[in-house]
């Protein structure tokens, strides 16, 4: 099945194309056909109440469901983008403090906690300077960095003991709040949770608590944790290693070159003021947007919700202001080599919404790879048997700015990423020339209106969609401009499209390499005896 | 209007502190009740069963096929066979409708088949809208009474699979897991044992033709449906599609025993990285034991999750060394495992061990569990069981579970009692009954070169993973 509206979940595809030859002419094409009317009770239009308070916080309100639950998100419209330079990975840091608490909660007694916070920020900021002085080459030993360390150990010591930890995830936790978390991206960050029905009060205050009083609580341990993480998903993954070189080699100036995470060099040096100063800047009401959906009281919830997010100052909104890609040297290419198994992305530069070939890129994703009737699917898992799947993500690593549409295989035995990316650059071509027959452009359509049914079977999953599209476009209900576009896209654009942007001039191939040793046949164990 | 006017002016003026002392009162607030829906369970003429539950929400039918059939259950002979067989049974095609044409049917009508295996129980399951139930059943039951299992299709499987084995030893965390299942349960177990070049390539049409045949019958079979069709309604629709297959077999029995006896120790596997991948535990407990609910309150005040637990506060949040931790403690059929899982840099491997071995002795000795953690670890496992009647489909499905597994049909209410009655003396004994700090087993897959003070640990078993 074609997760059509799956893309605002991060990865999406992309696209190439070799020697472009003209287009064979079509037989003409039938007429658009128009969505099909929603059945009643299913237009979303008809049941989403949206408000904007008077700080320019925005708030989209859904009842549905029998159970008595609802999932809510707080999406914020700041990213890995908004980073300043040495600062990467702030963003997702400061999502990390969110869950430190308040003046109120996370803390024994904030009156003698604070002056040590006070002193650790002192330290903590001192130690950073240095580090970021001698450019991360000063040891912990150094008679410079050693008695500052000493101190701040000291210092975190004594905070610790008047800090109640985890205290505000806790009270979540024991009111039954579930998946209770948040992620940061390239374009957003986002809190959420799902709680019984009679928590919505409850909800209401501490996200709106924290959103105006967190305390940067455990500062300083915190960036040894944002260091394993950096460890986990990056340093130890091929795929981690692999998706921060696309994106270091794909752009050169757009801040879609800097992961997430950050640079290991970077995480250590971030100071509570850094921080302050950024939570100042972006967290500002008119980019946030509350998204809740279940099974809830609509009139009380939006009472509730002015009452208590009425409390945010307004704030001024920040003007975006992005470096725009030159698109100059391309084809790129990176290698990565390693003991893992060989593997590529293939992508090419694609403009950003609102550009109005943003939604042809979608359909040219479900047509190359969406589901086992796609053309890559069938040809390369089918067909040929050269890969076990292939991916396509029509936005990555965002779709707020500029990004790639990129494809992502790992060729099975005998079988080598050149090989492979060569081959989708064919099917692309075939694709070019040729254009979607009508029933590959119906399957689309089909599946984008069966979507917008199936959406409302979960509230975390509408609630996130909603979210993603009030977030990005500034109405949610641009779900339905992209439905009726989606009834009137035709082969010809498809076929425009993909040549007009998978082309050399915009592509980027990062591979990883396998070198061959003994680790790439590890099947099983065996004991070499011998104790350390 | 004025009202409204005159309320919102007086909350902007309100001090932080005085909406800060709502939150007791806002805690106070009591979770609604946990209302089961009326669940048809029916026998079907050919001695199927179906769980039913009318949903008129969406127009959408969903629509499983659980089979008693998994890695437990099956013989030395047919190691593997569990898992490509259902794989099989979706993607091979049927009789009368080949693959090809059955997928491009189920995206055409934005509908889909899946399928899943666990060690014991399989399922084969459809979702669309309800205008295209008729087609997409049809599909469904083709596949599911009459595979065929094509040829190519296997060797698609197949190649994939085979590649797979030179995929499972890129994630530390992944080789940590199974190498710690085998270490505990052994090798040559379905609970632990690990597909093969060998194994896969023992498998063939004719082996899963012979596996359909002696695992899948209808008086082994459950449908588990929901959708806006009175029950009455939707069983007169599949009727016609089930009413001539009346394979029976006798049921299997369960055929895995085990003693509770485990060899303590610490294996080393070598894996290039800067960080380690980290398994503690040992064998946990059964699916029935009288204490259960305990041992949950207890785990989950140990390390149900990585944040409010005492594994996550230490080591997370005190001690920086890793981004997440927490403990399971499972009751299977025979006994599961109870399982620590951490990830830290190289160099503080050993100080990681140490603090979750001192934790996990502190609470048997000079930390023992309180009162409040108790109250608060009950209120962390009862209050969000409400959640788990948010999907209807899933309703339906834990409860043909639970009649599964023997548990009583009101299990939820049982569980939500048995677990609010748990006091703090009973989570105390029997931390020092069913957690053993003594006797860990420990696997870590890491750099050894760059662990810091691996000699503290004792004995370490260095173990290679190597070529087949």
């Amino acid at each position: 099945m074609v997760s059509f509206l799956a893309r605002f979940f991060t990865l999406s595809f992309f696209l190439i194309s070799l020697g472009c030859q003209p287009a064979k002419p079509k037989p003409e094409m039938p007429m658009a056909e128009a969505p099909a009317e929603s059945p009643a009770g299913l237009d979303l239009r008809d049941r989403v109440r949206r408000l904007t308070l008077d700080n320019g916080l925005r708030v989209l309100l859904l009842k549905r469901g029998v159970a008595p639950v609802f999932s809510v998100q707080i999406k914020v419209t700041v990213g890995g983008i908004e980073e300043e330079p040495g600062t990467s990975g702030l963003a997702h840091f400061f999502e990390h403090m969110a869950f430190k608490g308040t003046e109120q909660i996370g803390t024994l007694d904030y009156g003698k906690e604070k002056p040590i916070l006070d002193e650790l920020e002192i330290i903590g900021t001192q130690v950073s300077e240095l580090r970021r002085a001698s450019q991360g080459t000063l040891k912990d030993e150094d008679p410079k960095l050693k008695p500052l360390l000493d101190k701040l150990a000291d210092l975190q010591n004594q905070a610790a003991a008047f800090a109640n930890k985890n205290e505000f995830v806790e009270i979540f936790q024991r009111n039954g709040g579930a998946d209770l978390n948040a992620s940061t991206s390239n374009d957003y960050t986002t809190y959420y949770v799902s709680l019984p029905a009679n928590k919505l009060e409850l909800w209401a205050y501490l996200e709106s608590t924290r959103l105006r009083d967190r305390v940067l609580r455990e500062f300083f341990s915190e960036i040894a944790v944002v260091r394993e993480e950096r460890r986990m998903r990056y340093d130890n993954s091929p795929d981690g290693l692999l998706y921060e070189a696309l994106n270091n080699t794909a752009f050169s100036k757009s801040p879609y070159r800097v992961p997430v995470i950050g640079y290991a060099n970077d995480i250590p040096l971030y100071t509570p003021a850094v921080a302050r100063a950024f939570y100042k800047k972006y967290y500002v009401p008119a980019r946030m947007v509350i998204s809740m959906v279940g099974n809830f009281d609509v009139d009380q919830a939006e009472t509730l919700i002015r009452k208590y997010f009425s409390r945010l100052p307004k704030g001024e909104n920040p003007i975006d202001d992005f470096p725009k890609e030159k698109l100059e040297d391309y084809p790129r290419t990176v290698t990565i080599k390693g003991k893992e198994k060989s593997r590529f992305y293939l992508a090419y530069h694609r403009p950003a919404h609102p550009d109005p070939d943003d939604i042809i890129m979608d359909v040219a994703q479900s047509v190359l790879c969406e589901g086992r009737t796609s053309r890559l699917y069938k040809r390369l898992v089918l067909q040929e048997k050269k890969v076990a799947s292939v991916d396509c993500y029509a936005s990555i690593p965002g779709a707020r700015l500029d990004s790639l549409f990129t494809f992502y295989a790992i060729p099975l035995a005998e079988h080598t990423n050149q090989e492979i990316a060569a081959d989708i650059r064919l099917e692309v071509k075939k694709l070019m020339e040729e254009g979607p027959d009508d029933k590959e452009l119906q399957i689309v359509k089909n599946n984008f209106d069966a979507d917008l049914i199936y959406s409302l079977d979960s509230n975390e999953g509408l609630a996130s969609k909603l979210a993603f599209y009030e977030s990005l476009t500034g109405d949610w209900q641009y779900l339905y401009e992209l439905q009726k576009r989606i009834h009137s896209i035709t082969a010809a654009d498809v076929q425009r499209v993909l040549k007009t942007y998978f082309v050399p001039g915009r592509e980027v191939l990062a591979a990883f390499e396998q070198e061959i040793d003994n680790r790439d046949k590890l099947q099983t164990k065996s004991s070499q005896g011998g104790a350390l | 209007m004025k009202g409204l006017l005159i309320s919102l002016f007086l909350l902007w003026a309100m001090p932080v502190w005085a909406i800060d002392s709502q939150l007791a009162e806002l805690e106070k607030q009591t979770l609604p009740d946990l209302n089961e829906p009326t669940i048809s369970i029916t026998t079907l003429p050919n001695g199927m069963k179906l769980y039913y539950l009318q949903d008129s929400e969406l127009p959408v039918v969903k629509l499983a096929a659980v089979m008693k059939l998994g890695n437990v259950y099956d013989s030395k002979a047919e190691r593997g066979h569990a898992g490509f067989f259902m794989s099989l049974l979706r993607n091979g095609g049927s009789v009368t409708h080949p693959s090809r044409r059955i997928d491009e049917e189920l995206e055409f009508l934005a509908a889909s088949i899946s399928s899943d295996s666990d060690n014991e129980l399989s399922q084969l399951k459809m979702v669309c809208l309800q205008k295209d139930f008729a087609k997409v059943s049809e599909l469904f039951f083709s596949l599911l009474l009459k595979p065929a299992f094509e040829a190519d299709r296997l060797e698609i499987l197949r190649k994939s699979a085979l590649d797979g084995l030179k995929q499972r030893n890129e994630n530390p965390m992944g080789i940590a897991g199974r190498e710690f299942a085998q270490s505990i349960y052994g090798q040559d177990t379905p609970l632990a044992w690990l597909s093969t070049a060998e194994t896969i390539n023992k498998i063939s049409v004719k082996s899963l033709k012979a596996y359909y045949a002696t695992h899948v019958a209808a008086n082994l079979m459950t449908l588990v449906a929901v959708s806006p069709l009175p029950v009455a309604e939707f069983t007169a629709a599949i009727h016609p599609k089930i009413a001539n297959w009346t394979q029976q077999l006798p049921a299997p029995t369960y055929p895995l025993k085990m003693e509770k006896v485990w060899q303590p120790g610490i294996d080393l596997i070598s894996f290039e990285g800067n960080q380690s991948a980290i398994m503690l535990g040992h064998l946990a407990e059964t699916r029935f034991n009288p204490d259960k609910y305990a041992i949950v309150v207890a785990n989950s005040i140990l390390g149900g999750t990585t944040f409010g637990a005492r594994l996550g506060d230490r080591i997370r949040t005190e001690l920086g060394y890793a981004y997440g931790i927490t403990a399971s403690f499972g009751f299977d059929t025979v006994y599961g495992l109870f399982r620590i899982a951490v990830q830290t840099k190289s160099e503080t491997t050993v100080d990681t061990i140490q603090e979750v071995k001192k934790i996990l002795s502190d609470m048997l000795s000079t930390r023992p569990i309180s009162s409040t953690e108790v109250a608060a670890a009950k209120d962390k496992i009862l209050n969000p069981l409400v959640f788990e009647y948010e999907d209807a489909f899933n309703v339906v499905l834990m409860r043909m579970r639970y009649d599964y597994y023997g548990y009583p049909p009101n299990y939820v209410s049982i569980y939500q009692k048995a677990i609010n009655a748990v006091t703090v003396e009973q989570v105390n004994d029997v931390v020092t009954r069913y957690f053993f700090p003594d006797q860990l087993r420990i696997t870590i897959v890491g750099k050894p070169e760059t662990i810091k003070n691996l000699n503290q640990l004792g004995k370490v078993n260095r173990l290679m993973l190597d070529e087949e």
